[in-house]
This record gives structure tokens, sequence and C-alpha cells, in this order.
């Protein structure tokens, strides 16, 4: 067990040393935004030289965070840039991970953008820490036909008013 | 199973171009779900086929990530870290989704207060756990072999590594210190998973369930229903 001050102690040493670009897949909203909130605390507590920041394009840390949620993602942004002023926080709009396509055009549109910031920031496109949270609690039967695996697996069926937070099951071919 | 285990790996396949070029002594990787859940296997049927239920699901996901992770650590040693954990009870929005099972509803209504107050981790010290996941005490495999630091240590060796000591380093899930790819529990501790693989042919089964993800993007990727 690793008593919390050590965590922190540790977290405090990491953020001083290294500048960080990370992606949070499903940051928006439970563990993810946890993750993403305590990043941004850590770099904010320990990093006072450059709060606020000495230049636009050079930043210490960078999260992409990928979610289905625009409205909690801007949240989260806003407070994180309250937190710490010289983070970059970007919202990778995601659609329905379960769909293959859907995960590989987040992917391309984040080395898109990390390209294009490393570029003006005169730095490498990079990834340092990739977190990945997506899932949901996901009890009972497999219900709708036996699809491959990445579009068939939740058990919901589609319903008469299909809610954007709730993905479809149904994999159509392109 | 696709937002816990093939979303992920594709993830990470994908955006490896960009993981490969980290600043850190290497790219550190973490997938949040349910390390060290290594229950019933059917390698059969890695898809399920035939066996699904939320349990099942639960016990495939993390073999398979086990073994994927394994084996990205071996053919990027030096490059990629790889961690596994498992958050314990963290009380998030996705216990209210309102589509959940009414006898789990009644359940989470009735215990909710009683976790809250003792055994869910709040949303700070989870958060800072989870990022402690992505340091060196996690590291790549070492490029020339291990034996890099002491082993899986407890706190007097954090607090060493603190104190300007050596960094102390965890076990991985092939059994070896700094192994590159790791199972860790919510506080932070190696999960030692052995028993689990123990008649378990490992390596064949890293090779088919390697073989079994990309057949399944291969075969989505190409327009096809993936039916292995």
């Amino acid at each position: 067990m690793f008593k919390l001050n050590l965590i922190y102690a540790s977290n405090a040493k990491f953020v001083q040393n290294h500048p960080l670009v990370a992606v949070c897949v499903a940051g928006a909203g439970g563990i993810g935004e946890y993750i993403v909130r305590a990043l941004a605390t850590a770099y904010g507590q320990h990093n006072p030289d450059d709060n606020p920041p000495q230049n636009q394009n050079q930043r210490r840390l960078r999260i992409y965070i990928v979610g289905r949620n625009a409205r909690a993602a801007s949240d989260l942004i806003s407070e994180c840039k309250q937190l710490y002023t010289n983070g970059e926080f970007i919202f990778v709009q995601a659609d329905d991970l379960t769909l293959l396509r859907n995960v590989d055009a987040v992917c391309k549109e984040i080395i898109r953008l990390e390209e294009e910031k490393a570029a003006r920031g005169l730095s490498e496109a990079r990834i340092d820490l990739l977190y990945m949270t997506q899932g949901r609690v996901m009890l009972g039967p497999r219900r709708g036909e036996p699809y491959h695996p990445v579009s068939h697996l939740c058990p919901r069926i589609p319903t008469s008013h299909p809610d954007p937070q709730f993905p479809l099951p149904f994999h159509s071919p392109p | 199973m696709a937002l816990l285990y093939y979303s992920r790996i594709r993830l990470i396949t994908s955006l490896l171009p960009l993981l490969l070029h980290s600043a850190l002594p290497s790219a550190h990787i973490i997938s949040v779900y349910a390390a060290g859940h290594e229950a019933n296997l059917f390698p059969a049927d890695l898809s399920l086929r035939e066996t699904y239920s939320f349990a099942n699901a639960r016990s495939h996901v993390t073999y398979m990530t086990t073994l994927t992770f394994e084996r990205l650590a071996d053919e990027y040693k030096g490059r990629l870290s790889l961690v596994h954990v498992f958050p314990g009870i963290v009380l998030t929005p996705g216990y209210q989704d309102p589509e959940l099972p009414m006898w789990l509803k009644v359940t989470l209504g009735l215990a909710g207060p009683f976790l809250k107050a003792f055994l869910a981790m709040d949303k700070g010290e989870c958060g800072a756990r989870m990022m402690f996941l992505g340091s060196e005490r996690f590291p790549a495999a070492a490029v020339g072999g291990s034996g890099r630091g002491a082993v899986d240590s407890d706190e007097a060796g954090l607090k060493s590594v603190l104190d300007g000591g050596v960094q102390q380093v965890a076990r991985g899930t092939d059994g070896v210190v700094g192994g590159g790819a790791y199972a860790v529990n919510q506080v932070g501790e190696t999960i030692d998973i052995s028993k689990a693989y123990e008649r378990v042919g490992k390596e064949e089964l890293k090779v088919k369930v390697w073989e079994h993800t990309m057949a399944a993007f291969e075969t989505i990727e190409s327009g096809n229903m993936f039916s292995g």
C-alpha cells in the first residue's frame, strides 16, 4: 500500500521534472475526469514559475480529452485552466467507441492536432501518457446479434428515443 | 469488451507513432478496468459468443489485456510501459446510469452512503493514484534484459526514491522486475496473477490472442463481419 502523501510527493516530483502530453480517453467524465483534474492540479501546484504562461505556444502540459459529452468536457476544461493556466486542454469529440471506425477517427484527429501544436511550440509531436477509462457497467446478457467484437458488445438495443449519450449497439457496414 | 479491450488495443496501435516519440524515458499506457480478474477462460471462444456473461467478459478482457500488454512491452522494449489497473470502488456517474438493472440500482441506493463513507475511494485520491501509474516505478522493459532496481518494493522503497535514492520498480505480470507490463491494484501494489496462468499454455495463448485481435481489426477494416 502506498500512502497517499507519498503518491502526492511522487506526482509533485514528476510534474517538476517533465513537461507532458497526455491523452485521456473517456476523460470528460468518471475516472478519466479525475485523472485530467489530478494532472492539472499537480502541474498548477508545483510549477509556479509558469503561471501565467511565458510563451503561448510552449506548454508544459497538454491533455487531449477524448469524449462524447462536449458540455462536460468544456466545464472540465474551464476548471483545468483555472488550476493551471499554462496547461492546454483540448476536447476531441468521439462517437461511440465500440465502432472501430470511430476509434480510428479519434486517433487520426489526435495525431493531426498534436503535429500542428507541436510544430507551433517548436517541439516534437508525441504522447507521453495514454489513459483509457472507457466502459460502462454492462450486466445482463448480451443482446442483439453476435456481430464482430468491436461493435456488438453493448447489451442494449436501440430505444425509440436514441440518446446520444448511449451508444448504438449495431455496426452498419461502411 | 469493445470498450474494455478491442478499442483500447486499437488506440495503442494507432497512436504508436506518437507514443514512440515520448519525451519521458518511455511512454506510459494505463488501462483502467479490472487487473487481477482473470477467472474462467474459454480459449476456443475468445469472443465469448457461446458463453457470454458479465463475469466471463471481465475475465476474458483481463486475460487478453495481460497477454497483449506483455507482447507489446516485449516488442517495444525500452519504449512502452503498459499498466492494467483495478481502481477499486469509485462511485462515478456510471453507477447512476438509468439503464442499470433494478436489483443493482436498489443495492447501490441502499449501500451507497456506506460505500461512500467507508469503502469508496474519493475523486482526488483516485486521480492522484492513477497519475502515479505513469511514473518510473512502472518502467518499460529494459532493452538489455532486466536486473534493474530492487524488487516490487513497499513504501520504504518509494520514500527512498523521493529522497534521491535508486528508482525502485514494480514486478511485471511476467514475473520479471521491471518487466514492462504490469497489473496493479487500487493502492498501487502489484497483483500476483501467476496462479491464473498455471494451467494455461501462456505463450501459445499470447500468440492466439494477438492473432485474434489483429484478425478482428483487419476483418472489420475491410468492411466484413468478424466471426472469430
